[in-house]
């Protein structure tokens, strides 16, 4: 498992520098003025994110027809666009209508329709889901690079690492933390490669983490959690706008959750999985930290 | 019992489906013609085609399998193929997911093979007992997918990929899956089509067929092999669309009686036919979503069986 | 399919209950994030009641182990138990009334109900907001009414092929429903964890769900060993020792309805077990199902005590769906007895 994920990033590398250099060797070998993409489709919210730090608005985003996933920052800053379907089976269809020069597609999602989209436009594949928040940020240089914006791109990177740093100077680090995603029948706790949790390592942050696991989502039960003991729990539940799970309501009755540090200290905390889980890019990292801020994990002076 | 009449009717059905999947999709006919991508040409005809050929597939595989085993309620979704081809594939897409797409069809007419190679083991080897075949087909096919769901569980983030392969979509097939595709089915669509005659024999009884100079061992193996390569075919390219092979030929025999050489032919269609439609609604239904084609044929393939099981007299 | 001799369940059943409460005890403090020992589970279950509610006030780490023992532990692997003597129970009674070695309670169709009807809860579709454990149990409830009226329940004339086919076709219908949905919202899949069976959170909240559904069904199974016994040698011989065989399928088909659907309900669907239990059963000590029925729960007790620690050590410390893991064990002991049955017919 490991080794295989330890290779299908190196995959994904190889291919996407291929890729790069074929998009970016087709428009050198033009002669004249080198015409950069003007419309994009995204298959991943991780793209969306990378896309528009970019400053380029996609003319199709995979928003699983769920517009509300994609976070208000990047709402703010998208023009009209069309929904091409789920993100795990985009429509062709919509997207050879929408005549992009550029399609951003997921290594590990598209790798089966990669000649499909390939016909329709150049397709840079990227590691999006399961990926870490650095190899993330990497990327988003590529797709800057491809999107013949690099230099905004790098601008956009160096100011986030500031602000980044910023935040970082204004939380305490004395304190373990977790953040998880809960279903209607259990917990998956973001391990050491998952989007949050490189987050928080670069906000300075100590994370409690499932010991010897290496995989980006565990799943555990209260006994688990109880051995990792966090002093700060975030919980992200994709269906809280239905009523939400109910499996942390019968936890907290459980005669073992007074034991847990994160129950004496009260810091157990609901935050929008849409961020912390989902986004993963540079507005989803940000807002991660901001959430981090409005607790008492910000410094006092 | 129409045969003529069904011999004018299917095709021409068949052609004015096939028209509405070049016409109907994601996509308003006004929409597409304004956008220069050629959508048609390189997405739906291909698609259409898919589904005429694995539909088909699909179709003579069951009226095949029906043959052999003698039971009416026999599909190559009862005696293991589906499944021993669903963990082939599953196997491949989840631990070498690098590998190209063409080498999904040999694993899964492998793992087919080896599933209904097991099978007949257990069933003991000589006799073909009808009812004994299915009942340790169902066993076999629910161990597989046991396995199946094991790797699928282990495998969190390719779960997706898989569970659409495992319903049946012809999600993102193109032109390349029907070159891959075709050539299977060149050779053995053919090869059933001069098995029916023999078949024909066999299903007057194994003494009487035996009287006859058939070779009832040897035909019934071949009719079997036959039916798992079809089905393994179709369902590597398209996932495990599920009842049509069951319902395909049963329409067929309701159109065209039970002689195989009339047989054969009309199920084909009637299984093009299926699927075609399946995935035309499959892709227009909630446009740009796509739903799993095999969620329709099981709609409409699970009620007629359960209403043939009530039916069936024959226990 | 039968050992040369059967062994005399006066030895068989010592020998098992022994394996059983071995198999509790090492589960109740094995597999832990927490360095558990016996004596923390004799404190647990021994100590005096009064001492125990002090140490939950101070609550140092010699109490935690306590405390997990009594409220995490013990649960879980009474549960497991359970789930196992029902599964066992379930799968003889299927097996007696088909007459048929490969009938498995998963042939009703009560698996693909209770997870369709979970997924439906999970992506918010449902339009009635149902409690888990009550949707999940009506969803095998609803699949394996259904299948046992197609199979000719209606009539009261349960075919023994009928009512597998019918299984087959309701299992497929629902799982590729299930699928679609998955499918559709990816947020969801986080359940095909539990579409395998797992014991991740069970505690004595489900306990007491379960127990006051099995014990009776499991008890009332007993009512019914010796017209199954008759009804093993033939119908018409069943019949006329005053055995109605209609009346009996119905009957035992209630009773795998009930105790497969509250175990589906609370573990979710666990493979193989209803299956390959009876077969051991049968293999140790015979068929007479006076002896075989309490011997089975018993062993299938064992099996799913043992498999539960087996999922905690996989792949510690995250949790395997322990229905993973009778799948694995029950494969190859399901090819073996399948090879053997074939050498004996």
């Amino acid at each position: 498992m490991q080794g295989g994920l330890k290779q299908g990033l190196q995959v994904s590398r190889v291919v996407a520098g291929l890729l790069l250099l074929w998009v970016v060797g087709a428009n050198i070998g033009v002669a004249g003025p080198v015409t950069p993409p003007q419309r994009v489709v995204v298959l991943e919210y991780s793209f969306l994110d990378a896309v528009v730090a970019a400053g380029v608005s996609p003319v199709g985003i995979a928003d699983d027809k769920k517009p509300g996933r994609i976070l208000p920052a990047i709402r703010r800053q998208l023009g009209d666009y069309q929904s091409v379907g789920l993100r795990g089976q985009p429509d062709l269809e919509t997207i050879a209508s929408l005549k992009p020069d550029l399609i951003i597609a997921d290594t590990r999602r598209h790798q089966g329709i990669y000649t499909a989209l390939q016909d329709i436009a150049p397709t840079l594949l990227l590691l999006s889901y399961g990926a870490e928040y650095q190899a993330l940020l990497d990327d988003a240089r590529v797709i800057g690079k491809a999107l013949g914006r690099a230099a905004q791109m790098d601008a956009q990177l160096v100011a986030h690492q500031q602000r980044m740093s910023q935040f970082a100077t204004r939380l305490r680090s004395d304190e373990q933390l977790l953040f998880a995603v809960v279903s209607a029948r259990g917990m998956a706790v973001h391990g050491r490669p998952a989007f949050a949790s490189g987050v928080l390592h670069r906000l300075g942050l100590n994370i409690a983490l499932p010991a010897g696991s290496q995989q980006p989502y565990v799943r555990v039960s209260l006994e688990q959690l109880a051995a990792m003991n966090p002093d700060w729990l975030f919980v992200g539940d994709y269906n809280a706008a239905q009523g939400g799970a109910d499996i942390l309501r019968r936890w907290q009755q459980h005669p073992l959750w007074p034991f847990l540090k994160l129950s004496r200290k009260q810091q157990l905390l609901n935050v929008d999985p849409n961020s912390w889980s989902l986004a993963r890019g540079i507005y989803g990292a940000e807002q991660i930290a901001q959430d981090l801020l409005a607790t008492s994990l910000a410094r006092s002076n | 019992m129409y045969p003529r009449l069904t011999f004018w009717l299917l095709p021409a059905l068949l052609l004015v489906a096939a028209l509405s999947g070049l016409l109907l999709g994601s996509l308003d006919w006004r929409t597409v013609q304004a956008s220069s991508a050629d959508i048609v040409t390189d997405l739906r005809l291909s698609r259409v085609l898919l589904a005429i050929l694995a539909g088909a597939g699909l179709g003579l595989s069951g009226a095949l399998t029906q043959a052999v085993v003698r039971n009416p309620l026999a599909s190559p979704d009862l005696i293991g193929v589906t499944a021993g081809a669903g963990l082939a594939a599953t196997t491949l897409m989840l631990l070498w997911p690098d590998l190209a797409f063409g080498w999904l069809i040999p694993a899964a007419i492998i793992g087919a093979l080896l599933a209904v190679l097991v099978m007949l083991a257990l069933v003991g080897r000589g006799t073909l007992n009808p009812s004994r075949l299915v009942l340790v087909g169902i066993a076999l096919s629910s161990w597989l997918a046991a396995l199946t769901d094991w790797l699928l569980v282990s495998h969190p983030q390719k779960v997706n990929m898989a569970l659409v392969w495992l319903t049946g979509s012809l999600w993102g097939r193109g032109w390349d899956h029907v070159w891959i595709l075709l050539p299977w089915l060149l050779v053995l669509v053919p090869l059933a089509l001069m098995l029916s005659l023999r078949l024909d024999l066999l299903a007057l009884g194994d003494e009487a067929a035996e009287g006859l100079g058939a070779n009832v061992r040897r035909s019934r193996l071949l009719a079997l092999l036959l039916a798992v390569a079809m089905a393994a075919v179709s369902v590597a390219v398209c996932g495990a669309i599920s009842f049509v092979g069951l319902v395909a030929p049963h329409l067929a025999r309701l159109l065209v009686g039970g002689a195989h050489h009339r047989l054969l032919p009309v199920t084909a269609m009637v299984g093009a036919l299926l699927v075609l439609v399946s995935d035309i609604a499959a892709r227009t239904l909630l446009a740009p979503i796509e739903l799993p084609a095999g969620v329709l044929t099981a709609l409409i393939g699970a009620p007629y069986f359960l209403f043939l099981l009530t039916r069936y007299r024959g226990w | 399919m039968r050992l040369s001799q059967p062994l005399s369940p006066l030895i068989v059943t010592p020998c098992l209950l022994l394996v059983l409460l071995a198999g509790i005890a090492s589960a109740a403090i094995g597999g832990s994030t927490f360095a558990l020992t016996l004596t923390d589970l004799f404190n647990a279950v021994l100590g005096d009641a009064q001492n125990l509610a002090a140490q939950l006030v101070l609550g140092d780490a010699q109490n935690l182990a306590a405390q997990l023992v009594l409220t995490i532990r013990l649960p879980r692997v009474l549960i497991a138990a359970t789930v196992g003597a029902a599964l066992a129970l379930a799968g003889t009674l299927m097996q007696g009334i088909t007459r048929n070695p490969l009938a498995s309670p998963a042939l009703f169709g009560l698996n693909a109900g209770a997870g369709c009807l979970l997924v439906l809860v999970q992506t918010g579709l449902l339009p009635v907001p149902l409690p888990l454990m009550l949707a999940t149990a009506l969803g095998a409830a609803l699949a394996g009414g259904l299948v046992l009226m197609l199979g000719g329940g209606l009539q009261g004339r349960i075919h023994p092929v009928r009512v597998v086919l019918a299984g087959v076709a309701v299992t497929a219908l629902l799982t590729a429903m299930t699928r679609s949905l998955l499918i559709l919202d990816e947020q969801a899949q986080a359940v095909v964890d539990w579409l395998s069976g797992s014991l991740v959170d069970a505690d004595w909240h489900h306990w007491q769900q379960l127990w006051p559904w099995v014990l009776p069904a499991g008890l009332a199974t007993l009512w019914l060993a010796q017209p199954l016994n008759l009804l093993a040698l033939g119908e018409e011989m069943a019949a006329g020792l005053g055995v109605s065989p209609r009346r009996l399928r119905l009957q035992a088909s209630l009773l795998v309805v009930i105790l497969a659907a509250t175990s589906v309900a609370v573990t979710g669907p666990i493979a193989f077990v209803g299956l390959l239990v009876p077969h051991l059963g049968r293999a140790l000590v015979g068929s007479d199902h006076r002896v075989l029925l309490p011997l089975v729960a018993v062993l299938g007790a064992a099996l799913m005590v043992w498999a539960d620690l087996l999922s905690r050590l996989l792949v510690f410390p995250a949790e395997t769906p322990v229905g993973l893991v009778t799948a694995l064990i029950g494969a190859p002991c399901f090819l073996w007895l399948a090879a053997r049955q074939r050498g004996a017919s």
